[in-house]
């Protein structure tokens, strides 16, 4: 009786243990503008197009945009570019010089970077899925953790 | 003095103008600082000049890039030297889609991988000095690192890897008389062609997707080339060391490279051959000539803060070739074994020991150098 009353606390214990962790995981959306010719995009296209690789995705010139925001920057960088933070500053450096390609532009916060994306055709950002709103597309979701 | 004072203004007007107009230019570069010394330098030897330890600053190098209504502009504008000043790139451009973007103007010849990831803006590149035969055309340099002309460029992505490539159509390159009058330089003819035919030069490389972190290459480049003009007294001992009046050639460059990156360590080689073919050559006189030039670096990054680095160069030019004849061009061989500090992502400070093996002097020698680089 005893094993049944420990095996069910427990079993409470790791039930409430996974739901806390969900809670608080976060989630960045890919958000693009309306007339953005893809309705999906992968994570290594968006990586692509953060390193400057991709520039352009069929005749459209793609303007990525990201946040000054350092919480959601920080998570972005580590997360979906798979860099620190200093690396992909100093990435950019390299790339700006060596080609002139011109990195993300930045915004001060989601309001900002969403509605720059509705004005800009190629416009392509992220941000807080929970902060998501307006005239966007959404075209992939990751989880960043917490 | 004058005219870099001019440059500078130029470039500072550039700049305020844009801040107010609708087009922010964000005006940046680098800039460097160095010490090197080289105390056992033979006379005549490419070391000669460090023998006294010379503190120096480098280059400062300042650009802007940006896009204006899908035009795309590029200048950079370097002081080196002290007071040396030269446009380095000015490219106007357009892109069409990933695999097309052209430019017209100044840019990097596709030659190899450092000559395009590493021109100037020395915080960028692994060690304190460029491979000796990538030195730039006024710097003694034996190979086309500039041109003027066409330039397409893009990156497709196939199953096997991305493809990326850079071919060029422009003025080839010339011969003439160095500013201090005392040697023969390449030139990138600038503003004029000396002759019809035109450069043509191609590089592709493919990242494989089989194998993670690896980039391979290979460059082509054909010029013919003239002297404008040509000093034939090359050792200032009032006597002709040039047996000839006058350079045309026929120059085919090939060129293969290689990096490879695993965990932190990379390793990164070029190789190029340079057959000269000498259309004004005697009668019964050879007149074809091949030379080599390559190098390997090995870099280990620990924590991407401290990265120890080893290089491997080495020139081989024939000794009867009319180019390398009048460039002055001694075989080398050298190592060069040092340790970079990055202070944070803009900065970085390099020390670094080099074993100069030269043909033409009879002893080895040695350099010490230190440099902090900065990117601004």
């Amino acid at each position: 009786m005893n094993k049944l009353r420990w095996s069910i606390v427990l079993g409470l214990f790791v039930l409430l243990m996974y739901g806390n962790a969900h809670s608080f995981a976060r989630e960045i959306s890919i958000i693009s503008h309306k007339d953005y010719p893809s309705g999906t995009i992968t994570a290594a296209k968006v990586k692509e197009i953060y390193l400057g690789e991709k520039i352009a995705e069929g005749t459209v010139k793609i303007k990525p945009m990201e946040q000054n925001d350092e919480s959601i920057k920080k998570k972005f960088i580590e997360k979906v570019m798979g860099s620190s933070v200093d690396a992909y500053k100093a990435y950019w450096i390299k790339k700006f010089f060596q080609e002139g390609i011109t990195p993300p532009t930045a915004k001060t916060s989601s309001s900002d970077l969403i509605q720059a994306i509705t004005q800009t055709n190629g416009g392509i950002g992220y941000v807080w899925s929970d902060d998501v709103k307006g005239d966007v597309k959404v075209l992939l979701k990751i989880d960043v953790g917490n | 003095m004058k005219r870099i004072m001019c440059m500078l203004i130029l470039f500072t007007t550039v700049f305020l103008l844009s801040v107010s107009s609708s087009y922010a230019f964000e005006l940046n570069g680098f800039a460097d600082v160095s010490f090197t010394a080289s105390v056992d330098a033979p006379e005549g030897s490419l070391g000669d000049e460090s023998k006294n330890g010379n503190f120096a600053f480098g280059t400062l190098d300042l650009y802007l890039a940006q896009s204006l209504e899908d035009i795309e502009i590029l200048a950079e504008l370097i002081v080196e030297m002290g007071d040396v000043l030269d446009l380095e790139r000015l490219t106007l451009g357009y892109t069409f889609d990933d695999s097309l973007k052209v430019r017209f103007g100044r840019f990097h010849t596709p030659l190899g991988i450092w000559n395009t990831a590493y021109h100037h803006g020395v915080e960028l590149q692994p060690t304190i000095n460029r491979p000796e035969f990538l030195n730039f055309e006024d710097d003694g340099g034996i190979l086309p690192v500039h041109t003027i002309g066409l330039y397409l460029s893009g990156r497709i992505r196939t199953g096997a890897g991305a493809i990326e490539y850079g071919a060029m159509y422009g003025n080839g390159p010339a011969i003439d008389v160095s500013e201090d009058e005392k040697s023969n330089v390449l030139i990138p003819n600038n503003i004029s062609d000396n002759n019809t035919d035109k450069a043509v030069g191609l590089h592709a490389s493919i990242a494989p997707e089989a194998v993670s972190g690896l980039k391979i290459g290979v460059s082509g480049y054909l010029s013919n080339l003239e002297n404008i003009g040509l000093v034939k007294d090359l050792d200032g001992d009032s006597t002709d060391d040039l047996a000839f009046d006058s350079v045309d050639i026929d120059q085919t460059i090939i060129g293969a490279a290689l990096s490879y990156s695993i965990a932190d360590v990379s390793l990164m080689g070029e190789y190029f051959s340079i057959a000269n073919k000498d259309n004004i050559a005697p009668a019964g006189a050879d007149d074809s000539f091949t030379s080599s030039a390559y190098y390997a670096l090995l870099t280990y990054s620990i924590k991407d803060k401290w990265i120890p680095y080893i290089m491997y160069e080495n020139i081989t030019a024939d000794d009867e070739d009319p180019y390398f004849v009048s460039l002055g061009t001694s075989d080398i061989t050298r190592v060069s074994g040092g340790l970079r500090y990055n202070i944070n992502y803009r900065s970085s400070i390099k020390g670094e020991i080099r074993s100069n093996d030269q043909e033409d002097i009879d002893d080895t020698w040695t350099e010490y150098a230190v440099q902090w680089a900065l990117a601004f």
